[in-house]
């Protein structure tokens, strides 16, 4: 579980660079694909407990670095999201298309959502959010939306690299149930 | 796309370790927004070298790519630098004679020298990850001299203009709040009519600067295109730098101020190189602050206070 949660972590923090440097002017009306929040959904659906939470808060973590936000910020904006797809996976099986798609565009939403709730918390003055009206969320969602299938395509082919295996006793306790 | 339910395995251990994960984030977050200003700086400056190696590979493709275009180009740009070159000698041997001619009559005015003075420059390596945020990262920090509160400025189409101010300093990389993010707050001017008030952003580089403080009985002195210029009155930002232009006055039926919108002087979007520039001094301020008062200014004058002392609360 640990070594799913470092190399997930070492992953995203790979992607949080690239969009700080090469995709820094960004695909569409200059916003950038959070291409990190997508391999955060990922780990999510395909990992049982707390794994995709853990590693939501810690990618959050490091993105907090890249930022000028304030420590914590993204780490509860990411842990959002994750922790709704940890649940989610119960009750939907991971599809090709859709389902990647519909994660990516309202985990955007939840992502924008936490942070419009932190800013009313901690005041605009001192956190910046999203608005809702604002045409670059929709396009960021957009984006993420479209990307989130291709992500999750790559990601499925790194076959149980970034999916933690379970112990004994975890197998043996889900054969009883 | 299939709906079923699973077997409840673990799902109370990912309710609770999701909660206090989303509890330990809150508390950082109010540690770091009070009582901590920013991460340990070894880890920022960590951060700021990755992205300071990644932006240097894209450099270097970009540059080994584009050079082979550029060779095309530089025999015609050789040749019109040679005329160039003829013309700009002519006017080197004027240069010092109005130089001297300029400092003499300066003088005469009683004028301080005013002219902003370059730290350093630098390049932007990196934005923020997130669209939330609207950061630049340059490749220069407190071993280059740039300190906490700087200046920084771009130059387009020969203006001097105000880009931000450096938020957090690492050893060898700064960050950079812009103009256009929403906890900008700079003490600003017209340069015509010297009417004075309080800019500061939307959150979106697309987005026109707000200026907001001016009294409603000045709006009819302020006209569409009139250049905006930082005051000097705050304590961060050196006088004359360019801001923007006027790009709409709004006059609200009710409330003692007008709301102008202004396009930024310099385009955000297309920046690569900035300048860090020195700290503006104190003295200075405090000195234009007790002469403008005595200039009699008192109604724009009260706006300056209310936005000097709204600028120190945004910028602690």
């Amino acid at each position: 579980m640990i070594a799913t949660i470092v190399s997930s972590t070492a992953l995203v923090s790979l992607l949080f660079l690239m969009q700080t440097t090469w995709l820094r002017n960004g695909l569409l009306l200059g916003v950038v694909p959070d291409l990190g929040l997508l391999v955060i959904l990922w780990v999510s659906f395909r990992n049982e407990k707390s794994v995709g939470s853990f590693t939501g808060f810690f990618s959050g973590l490091v993105c907090d670095l890249f930022s000028a936000a304030p420590v914590g910020y993204f780490a509860f904006l990411y842990v959002l999201p994750a922790y709704a797809l940890s649940v989610l996976n119960r009750f939907v099986s991971l599809d090709t298309i859709w389902i990647p798609f519909l994660a990516g565009f309202f985990s955007t939403l939840l992502k924008a959502i936490g942070s419009i709730v932190l800013s009313g918390i901690f005041g605009p003055s001192v956190l910046s959010s999203y608005f809702l009206d604002d045409v670059h969320l929709w396009v960021e969602a957009g984006l993420n939306a479209v990307l989130a299938p291709l992500v999750f395509f790559l990601l499925n082919m790194t076959g149980s690299f970034f999916v933690a295996k379970r112990t004994p006793s975890e197998r043996i306790g889900s054969h009883r149930k | 796309m299939a709906i079923q339910r699973r077997p409840d395995r673990g799902m109370a251990s990912v309710h609770v370790v999701s909660i206090v994960l989303l509890a330990v984030s809150l508390g950082l977050l109010g540690v770091s927004t009070k009582a901590i200003n920013k991460v340990p700086e070894l880890g920022a400056d960590a951060a700021g070298s990755v992205q300071s190696f990644f932006s240097s590979i894209a450099t270097f493709f970009r540059d080994t790519v584009f050079s082979i275009k550029e060779l095309a180009n530089l025999q015609q740009q050789y040749d019109q630098l040679v005329k160039k070159m003829d013309e700009y000698s002519a006017m080197q041997r004027d240069y010092a004679q109005v130089q001297a001619e300029n400092a003499h009559l300066k003088e005469q005015l009683g004028f301080a020298q005013n002219v902003s003075t370059i730290q350093t420059a630098a390049q932007i390596v990196a934005r923020d990850p997130s669209n939330i945020y609207s950061s630049y990262i340059i490749n220069k920090g407190s071993s280059a001299g740039v300190g906490h509160n700087m200046a920084v400025v771009a130059f387009y189409d020969g203006v001097e203009g105000l880009v931000g101010k450096i938020t957090e300093v690492r050893r060898n990389s700064s960050v950079v709040i812009p103009l256009f993010d929403q906890r900008f707050f700079v003490s600003a001017r017209f340069s015509s009519s010297r009417i004075s008030g309080l800019v500061n952003g939307q959150g979106s580089e697309d987005d026109p600067l707000v200026m907001r403080y001016v009294s409603k009985l000045n709006a009819g002195e302020i006209k569409k295109g009139d250049v905006v210029v930082t005051s000097g009155l705050d304590s961060i930002f050196p006088p004359d730098l360019a801001i923007g232009r006027v790009k709409e006055v709004i006059v609200p039926n009710y409330g003692s101020s007008a709301v102008i919108y202004l396009e930024p002087a310099v385009p955000f979007a297309k920046l690569e190189y900035l300048f860090v520039l020195q700290n503006h001094p104190a003295e200075t301020q405090s000195e234009q602050a007790q002469s403008s008062a005595a200039a009699g200014q008192s109604s724009t004058a009260t706006n300056v206070k209310n936005s000097d002392s709204a600028i120190r609360g945004a910028n602690p």
